[in-house]
């Protein structure tokens, strides 16, 4: 009897796990699913199996790439997805450039003033972007920057949080490494070079697409910095099909679905570095 | 000493090309914004005709007075209660499940982080369809159910609400990683001497995991807090403040101001305002450092 009664509380506690297992599988994936399946659906078709509620809705009857070509040619979303992809191809490559420099300059080199400089990037961690958007614009107005391919990347590229992560994993490498550098008649460039920056692979990858992902997202920033339609990016081409008079919901799901599909599949092979970068820094969201 | 000096010499002439580029990009668009924002916040400025007139704290008083700056506060308020109380009991309970070491958890984990690298434009659009009162996903779904179909976003009550629900569903995973990183670090010893004593699932729960997360608690309320004063995007997208103000919150106000109303004065004294308080709150957080 009693063990009986022990069977049956596994049996009930194992199902209930279950059963949240599978409502968060859904919670977390029907936006997707919907998203996926209707990018490939013609508009009729949307329209015709939303209500009522079945496997049609998710499903693709009669599947079709008619919304890619008419969004990715006829509508020209081809321009902003190069416009993006090199924008953040150029912010990932100065950013970790620049923030690996000054970190390797900061965690490994002694000199006057170091704790000051350190000090100095640690305080803009604390100023969120959203309150100076409008000062950072007016700056970046009076530099002639607005309009222009630089002033979409430029002002993100001295990044205080890929400072911080690089800086940790500099501290990491034992002093032994350098000194022998050092000893065989390495300049300091050399140091960094050849020695350290293969040693922080990790950070680098998870900076690179931590940073990636900032550029793909970012959506303010170049609304307000740039009007000129040949320098759109994919936020704001996605953004304005939705604000656009008529919705176009068929185009919607498909430059949602372009924008979105490639960077799940390179995030599920590479969140373990995501994951450790969000967490060592302490970065949340934006 | 002059061998001193050019020593030094020499060991400024290696460091300054490698903090330079870093330096000079946080001086002009970091620091230099912020003083042309102080600067700009006691004058009335035009950007489009380019005038320039000194109010001194004129455009302070007028925030502080501004009846709809203070029902943007009360909104962006609003918003917080709504959604970070339920998005951090809802992380912790998602960690607690993804912790155990069960077959197929890993995807699991992975799938409710997808929201959290999904673009925002990407996520308020495709949620913004799934609200539509006609067409939308869930109305369908509520049908499907049998229940009454919802104005969402359409309806002042709603749409706060409806822009949490989704927020949530965005900004659960980035607590989740924390809560993880935070029970990771209880040493399994505990728990085992625990049940030597014969404590209870739910005691341990009580008594022993939720106490050694405080610190990892703290610093992700003061996160979401300094994320849920920020919303902007959601908001611009779905329902441009409305409908009647409902939804109108700090930053979209400070937009507002800045790019429509062309007034920068009055959108800088906002954005000073709106950073001494994040910065305060950010201050709160360096003393507690999640681990």
């Amino acid at each position: 009897m009693q063990i009986k009664k022990r069977k049956l509380n596994l049996l009930l506690s194992k199902g209930l796990i279950w059963g949240c297992i599978v409502f968060l599988v859904m919670f977390f994936t029907i936006p997707y699913i919907w998203m996926s399946a209707s990018a490939f659906k013609p508009r009729t078709e949307i329209f015709a199996n939303i209500h009522p509620l079945s496997w049609r809705t998710f499903i693709p009857l009669h599947p079709t790439l008619e919304n890619f070509y008419t969004l990715l040619v006829k509508m020209k979303f081809w321009l902003p997805l190069v416009n993006s992809l090199g924008i953040a191809f150029s912010t990932v490559t100065i950013t970790l450039f620049i923030s690996s420099l000054i970190a390797f300059a900061i965690s490994r080199m002694e000199f006057r003033g170091r704790g000051l400089i350190f000090a100095l990037v640690l305080s803009t961690l604390m100023i969120p972007f959203e309150a100076i958007m409008v000062p950072m614009f007016l700056v970046t107005q009076k530099l002639g920057l607005d309009n222009t391919y630089f002033g979409l990347f430029l002002p993100w590229v001295a990044d205080a949080f890929i400072i911080f992560l690089f800086r940790q994993h500099f501290l990491e490498i034992p002093t032994d490494l350098q000194d022998a550098a050092i000893m065989d008649g390495c300049s300091p460039f050399q140091v960094y070079w050849k020695i350290m920056l293969p040693c922080i692979k990790p950070a680098l990858i998870s900076a690179a697409f931590i940073k990636f992902m900032y550029s793909w997202d970012s959506y303010i920033w170049p609304l307000i910095i740039t009007r000129d339609p040949n320098k759109m990016v994919v936020a704001v081409a996605i953004a304005k099909l939705f604000t656009d008079q008529d919705i176009l919901w068929e185009l919607i799901f498909a430059g949602a679905f372009i924008a979105t599909i490639p960077i799940v599949i390179i995030f599920i092979f590479l969140q373990r570095y995501y994951i450790e970068g969000i967490v060592s820094t302490g970065l949340h969201g934006q | 000493m002059n061998s001193e000096i050019r020593r030094s010499l020499r060991q400024y002439s290696y460091v300054i090309p490698l903090i330079l580029p870093a330096l000079i990009g946080i001086a002009i668009f970091q620091l230099w914004p912020i003083f042309e924002s102080i600067r700009v916040s006691f004058y009335d400025y035009k950007m489009i005709s380019g005038s320039m007139k000194w109010v001194g704290w004129q455009n302070y008083l007028k925030t502080l007075q501004d009846p709809l700056f203070w029902q943007t506060v009360r909104n962006t308020l609003w918003f917080f209660i709504l959604k970070v109380p339920v998005q951090m009991v809802f992380a912790f309970g998602l960690a607690l499940l993804v912790q155990t070491t069960a077959r197929g958890i890993g995807i699991l984990r992975t799938i409710i982080l997808i929201p959290a690298i999904t673009s925002m434009v990407v996520v308020s659009v495709i949620w913004g369809l799934m609200y539509h009162p006609n067409n939308g996903l869930i109305n369908s779904f509520l049908e499907y159910l049998s229940l009454p179909p919802q104005k969402f976003l359409i309806s002042p009550k709603q749409s706060m609400p409806s822009i949490a629900l989704m927020m949530i569903w965005k900004d659960v995973g980035f607590n989740m990683i924390f809560f993880l990183a935070g029970l990771m670090g209880i040493p399994s010893s505990i728990y085992e001497a625990a049940k030597i004593d014969g404590a209870g699932g739910w005691e341990i729960l009580r008594y022993i995991t939720v106490p050694l997360v405080r610190r990892t608690t703290v610093f992700v309320l003061i996160t979401n807090m300094i994320t849920a004063f920020k919303v902007f995007t959601p908001i611009f997208l779905m329902t441009r403040g409305g409908p009647a103000n409902s939804t109108r919150v700090i930053v979209l106000y400070l937009y507002e101001n800045a790019f429509i109303y062309n007034k920068m004065g009055y959108a800088a004294a906002i954005s000073i305002l709106l950073g001494l308080f994040l910065l305060t709150i950010s201050f709160i957080s360096t003393r507690d450092k999640p681990y």
